[in-house]
C-alpha cells in the first residue's frame, strides 16, 4: 500500500474509525495498530512479513536480555507466539513458499532459544554483551542477506575473475523487501540504547511490536528511537481536533510535495539519466535540477505524510527535512536532511567511531567513514558510495577549513553576501552528489557533470520552474519568517486559501504516471 | 438559535462559492482545462445524435475550433437532400469523435477532405458525417440503420479503435446469442441525455460548458467515473458468453498471447499488442463489427472498417491484433498505421496530446489519403458511376 493510492485510503478509512471507538483501551488500540500494520506491509508482499516478526522477536528478547532479566521460557513464548502467527499468516496468504520460510524461522528460532537458555549460567555483562550483538548480528544479518548478498557476490566474483578464477553465479536475486533499512536501524537501535543503558526494556511485546511495525512510517521512515516512539505505545494517545487538524494539514503538504512536484519532474530526470551520453547540456542541466528536487518532495514528501497520519493518531514522529536547500554548509545539510538517519549515524556510528573526541585526523576518518557507511545504506552499489564519499569530503574539507565558524563569526555588510554564496555553492555540491546517486554507472555521472555546465536555453527548465515554483516561494517565505511549516501563524483564511491551493495542485497537477517512493527501494 | 443557523448557512455558502471560483482561477492560471462541450441530445432511433444546427466552440491549448452541425445533426458545412444526386456517390461515416473531427477545423476533417481530395481526383463524392462524440460500435450500428439508407448509401466507413472495446460494455443495445452472435436487446441507450437537454435550456449552463475550466475539469472526471461505472454494470449484465465478471489476468494475458500473431497479414511488429483487454470485451467488439458488415452488406451498401491507431509520443499502436474477424471481413480492413510510420519527429505532430488525444490536421490528411487509395484500389465496385 502507498499513501496515495485508493486502497490506502480506504484502509485508513476503516482503520481510523476503530481506533478512535477503542480510545480509552490501550492494549486493543495497539492490537489494531499491529494488526493494520501487518495488513498495510503484507498487502505489498505477505511473505516478508516474517522479516519483520523476526526483528521484533530477536529485539524483543534481546533487550530484555541484556537488562540482566533472568533467562527462561518466559522470555521466549510471546515471541514465538508473534513468530506463529505470522507465519500462519503466510500459510494462508501465500502457501507456495511457507514451508520453506517456516523451516528458515524455525532454525533461527532455535538458534535464540540455545542462546537464550545457553546463556543462564553467564554473568550479566557478558550476556548483554551476547546479546547486543545477536540483535546487531541478526538485524545486519538480514540488511546483508535481502540488500547486500548480490552486491559483494558479484564484486567477488568481478575480482576473482581478474585472477583467472571464475567461481559459479552466487547471486541469489532476491527481492528487496520494502523499507527493510529503516525498521532494522529503528530496532536495532532499541537494544543498543539498552545496552548504553540510556532506555529501559519493555515487557510488552504488543508494544514493541506496534513500535517496530507502525505503518505511517514502517517503510521510509522517519527511522524513529525507541527511546522517543515506544513511550508513546505504553500511553493513552488522545485524538484531538488540534491534533486532526495539524495531521492533516501536514498529510496533505506531503501528498502535494509527491504527486504534484516529485511525480511531474520524474520523468524529466528519468529522461536525461535513461541516456545521458544523447542529451544536450542545457536538458542535462535541467534533469539535474529535476531530480535535485523530485528526491526532496519525493522524500520529505512521504516523511510528512507518515508524520501527518501518525498525528491523526495521537503520536508524535520526528522532524526528518527542515529545507534542506537553504543550507550552507554540509554540517548544516545533514541536520537538515533526512535528519533521523544522520542523527542514527550520528549516534551509533560516528561517536562509538570516536566522533571528534580524537585528534583531528581522527575526527575526518570517522566523518568520511561514515558518511560512505552513510551512502551504502542507500543501496548496494559504487554510485551510492561515491555520494557518501563526496558528502564525507566535504564535511572534511569544510572542517578543515572551518568554514562553519568563519561563516558564524561574520558580521555586518559582509555576512548576507558570504551567507548567499556559501548557500548557492553548497546547494551546487548537493546537486553534483546528487547526479552520482541517481546515475546507473560512474560514466553516466561523469558524463553529466562534465556536461551540463554550458549555458544555454532548454524547455525542460521551463517545466523544472514550474512544478518546484510554488515550492520555492513558499519555503522561501518560510525561512525569512522562521516558519517550520507553511501555515504556522497563518490566519484561518490564509490557511483555508492555502489548502485550497494544495487541493487543486493535487487533484489537477498530480503527475498522470504516479510513482512510488524512491526511498521504497533502500 | 435560528438566526446562529441561518450564519452558519451564509458562511457554508459563501465558502462554496468561494472555493468554486478559487478553482476556476487555479485552472486559468495553473491549469488550463480543455474546453470542449458536447452539443448531444437523444433521437426517436433511441441513440443519442448532434443537436441540429449547433454552433459552438472548442478550446485547447493546441486548437481552437469552431463546431457546426448542420440540420440533420451531421458536422457539415451544408445540409444534405435525402435524394442523392445523379452520378454522385455517397459515404457514410458512421464513428464517434474523431470522425466528427474533435480538434480540426471542419476543412481539415475525414469528411472534409474526402469530399475535397475526391473531387481534386474527379469523383462527384458526397460525405455523410453521422460520427456523434462518444459513440460505440453498438450505437455506430443502430444510426447506420436509422439513418444511412435513407440517405441513399454507397459506402459505410465504420471507425474503429482501442476504446471501443470498453465503450460496446455500456450501451446494452445488443446480446450476444449462444453462437456468438449479437442479438438486438435494448431499444435505446441515452446516457444524461435528459439532463442535459433540461440544462441546455439555460444559457448560464451553456456559458459553462463552453467557457468555465472548472466544470470542465468536473464534467471530463463525472464522465470517466461514469463511463467505468456503466462498463462494470455492462459487464454484469453481457451474460454468457461474454464473461459476467471482470476476467482474471490470465485471461487477459491470454487473450493477448493468442491474439498477437493471428489474422492474415499481421503478425507486423508494428501491431504488436501494447494494451491489454479484457477477452470478453475483444470477442464482443469483434462480433460488433462482423454485424455491422453484414448490416451494411445487407442493405446492398459497400462496408469498410477504417482504424484509428492509438496515439504514442513518437509512435503508434494498431490494435487490430486484438480483433478476430473473417477473412473477407479483414479485406476490408483500413489502417493508416503505414501512412504514420512515415512521420518523423520533425513533422507536426499526428494526435493533440494537450487536448483529448485526436488527430491533428496531419493525422486526418494521412487517414484520408490512405482511406482514398484504399477506395480508388476497387474503383469498380466502390466509386462506380461517381466519374465527373
Amino acid at each position: 500500500m502507498i499513501f496515495f493510492q485508493p486502497v490506502f485510503f480506504a484502509f485508513f478509512a476503516i482503520f481510523f474509525p476503530l481506533y478512535a471507538l477503542l480510545r480509552s483501551r490501550l492494549a486493543a488500540q495497539n492490537m489494531l495498530i499491529l494488526v493494520g500494520s501487518y495488513i498495510f506491509y503484507g498487502w505489498w508482499d505477505p511473505r516478508f512479513l516474517i522479516l519483520i516478526a523476526i526483528s521484533t522477536a530477536v529485539d524483543f528478547i534481546c533487550g530484555r536480555m541484556i537488562s540482566g532479566e533472568r533467562p527462561g521460557a518466559g522470555v521466549l513464548a510471546l515471541p514465538g507466539l508473534l513468530l506463529v502467527a505470522v507465519l500462519a499468516s503466510i500459510a494462508v496468504f501465500a502457501p507456495d513458499d511457507a514451508l520453506l520460510i517456516a523451516g528458515m524461522t524455525g532454525a533461527g528460532a532455535l538458534v535464540m532459544v540455545l542462546l537464550v537458555l545457553g546463556s543462564a549460567g553467564m554473568g550479566e555483562a557478558a550476556r548483554a554483551k551476547l546479546f547486543v550483538t545477536a540483535s546487531v548480528v541478526t538485524n545486519l544479518g538480514i540488511l546483508g542477506v535481502f540488500k547486500y548478498f548480490d552486491f559483494f557476490a558479484t564484486e567477488f566474483a568481478a575480482m576473482a575473475g581478474t585472477i583467472g578464477w571464475e567461481p559459479n553465479a552466487l547471486t541469489l536475486n532476491l527481492i528487496l523487501p520494502v523499507g527493510i533499512s529503516f525498521y532494522t536501524f529503528q530496532t536495532m537501535s532499541y537494544t543498543l540504547d539498552i545496552y548504553r543503558r540510556q532506555l529501559k526494556p519493555t515487557n510488552n511485546l504488543l508494544q514493541f511490536a506496534a513500535f517496530v511495525s507502525f505503518f505511517p512510517q514502517l517503510v521510509a521512515g522517519p527511522i524513529e528511537r525507541a527511546r522517543n516512539l515506544l513511550p508513546q505505545f505504553a500511553e493513552t494517545r488522545q485524538i484531538t481536533m488540534d491534533g486532526l487538524r495539524s495531521g492533516a494539514l501536514l498529510f496533505i503538504w506531503g501528498f502535494y510535495k509527491k504527486v504534484a512536484i516529485a511525480d511531474n519532474l520524474a520523468p524529466i530526470s528519468d529522461r536525461i539519466f535513461a541516456d545521458p551520453a544523447s542529451q544536450d547540456p542545457a536538458v542535462l542541466m535541467a534533469g539535474v535540477l529535476a531530480f535535485t528536487f523530485q528526491i526532496y518532495c519525493d522524500f520529505s514528501g512521504y516523511s510528512d505524510m507518515a508524520r501527518g497520519l501518525a498525528r491523526m493518531l495521537g503520536f508524535e514522529l520526528m522532524v526528518n527535512f527542515r529545507m534542506p536547500y537553504f543550507s550552507r554548509t554540509p554540517s548544516e545539510f545533514w541536520q537538515r536532511w533526512h535528519i533521523s538517519l544522520s542523527s542514527w549515524l550520528r549516534d551509533y556510528l560516528y561517536i562509538p567511531l570516536g566522533g571528534n573526541r580524537g585528534t583531528a585526523l581522527a575526527t575526518y576518518r570517522n566523518l568520511a567513514l561514515t558518511m560512505l557507511l552513510g551512502g551504502f545504506w542507500h543501496g548496494a552499489a559504487w554510485t551510492f558510495i561515491a555520494w557518501g564519499a563526496i558528502h564525507g569530503g566535504l564535511l572534511v574539507i569544510y572542517r578543515v577549513l572551518g568554514v562553519d565558524g568563519w561563516l558564524e563569526s561574520l558580521k555586518g555588510a559582509a555576512r548576507i553576501p558570504a551567507m548567499l554564496a556559501s548557500g548557492a555553492f553548497m546547494f551546487i555540491a548537493v546537486m553534483v552528489g546528487w547526479v552520482f546517486f541517481r546515475a546507473a554507472s560512474f560514466g553516466d555521472a561523469f558524463h553529466v557533470i562534465a556536461n551540463m555546465w554550458a549555458p544555454a536555453w532548454s524547455t525542460s527548465y521551463a517545466e523544472v520552474a514550474f512544478a518546484i515554483g510554488p515550492l520555492v516561494v513558499i519555503e522561501t517565505a518560510m525561512r525569512l519568517t522562521g516558519r517550520n511549516v507553511p501555515w504556522e501563524r497563518l490566519g484561518r483564511f490564509a490557511v483555508f486559501n492555502l489548502v485550497l491551493f494544495l487541493m487543486c495542485s493535487i487533484v489537477f497537477l498530480a503527475a498522470k504516471e504516479g510513482q512510488s517512493f524512491i526511498y521504497f527501494d533502500f | 438559535m435560528h438566526l446562529f443557523t441561518l450564519r452558519n448557512l451564509g458562511i457554508a455558502f459563501a465558502a462554496a462559492v468561494y472555493c468554486v471560483l478559487f478553482v476556476e482561477f487555479f485552472l486559468r492560471l495553473m491549469a488550463p482545462q480543455v474546453l470542449m462541450p458536447r452539443y448531444i441530445t437523444g433521437t426517436d432511433y433511441g441513440v443519442r445524435a448532434n443537436i441540429a444546427n449547433a454552433v459552438y466552440e472548442h478550446l485547447t491549448e493546441e486548437a481552437d475550433v469552431e463546431m457546426r452541425i448542420n440540420a440533420q445533426g451531421m458536422r457539415a458545412d451544408r445540409d444534405i437532400p435525402q435524394t442523392k444526386p445523379a452520378n454522385t456517390c455517397r459515404i457514410a461515416l458512421l464513428g464517434d469523435s474523431y470522425f466528427m473531427g474533435y480538434e480540426v477545423s471542419y476543412e481539415y476533417t475525414l469528411g472534409a477532405l474526402l469530399e475535397e481530395w475526391f473531387a481534386e481526383e474527379g469523383y462527384r463524392v458526397e460525405i455523410l458525417n453521422f460520427a456523434v462524440s462518444g459513440f460505440s460500435t453498438e450505437e455506430m450500428i443502430h444510426a447506420f440503420d436509422a439513418r444511412a439508407t435513407a440517405f441513399e448509401t454507397d459506402i459505410a466507413i465504420f471507425q474503429f479503435n482501442g476504446g471501443d472495446f470498453n465503450d460496446n460494455m455500456r450501451p446494452g443495445l445488443y446480446r450476444m446469442d449462444e453462437n456468438g452472435v449479437p442479438q438486438r436487446t435494448g431499444a435505446s441507450y441515452l446516457p444524461g441525455v435528459a439532463i442535459r437537454d433540461y440544462l441546455m435550456q439555460f444559457g448560464v449552463y451553456r456559458w459553462l460548458i463552453s467557457s468555465s475550466h472548472a466544470y470542465s475539469a468536473i464534467r471530463e472526471w463525472a464522465g470517466r467515473t461514469g463511463k467505468k461505472i456503466l462498463t462494470w454494470l455492462g459487464g454484469l449484465r453481457a451474460g454468457p458468453p461474454i464473461k459476467a465478471t471482470t476476467p482474471p489476468a490470465e485471461e487477459v494475458q491470454e487473450n493477448v498471447q493468442e491474439d498477437v500473431d493471428t489474422g492474415p497479414g499481421r503478425t507486423d511488429t508494428r501491431y504488436k499488442i501494447h494494451r491489454k483487454f479484457p477477452k470478453h470485451q475483444v470477442r464482443y467488439t469483434s462480433a460488433l463489427i462482423e454485424l455491422s458488415r453484414e448490416r451494411t452488406e445487407a442493405e446492398g451498401i459497400s462496408w469498410l472498417l477504417l482504424e484509428i491507431p492509438d496515439p504514442g509520443f513518437y509512435t503508434w499502436f494498431s490494435n487490430l491484433g486484438h480483433l478476430r474477424l473473417k477473412d473477407e471481413t479483414w479485406a476490408r480492413v483500413v489502417t493508416p498505421m503505414d501512412a504514420f510510420e512515415t512521420w518523423t519527429p520533425e513533422d507536426p505532430p499526428l494526435y493533440r496530446f494537450k487536448g483529448h488525444f485526436h488527430l491533428t490536421e496531419l493525422g486526418h490528411e494521412l487517414t484520408t489519403r490512405t482511406l482514398i487509395d484504399t477506395i480508388k484500389r476497387d474503383e469498380q465496385e466502390l466509386l462506380a458511376g461517381c466519374r465527373i
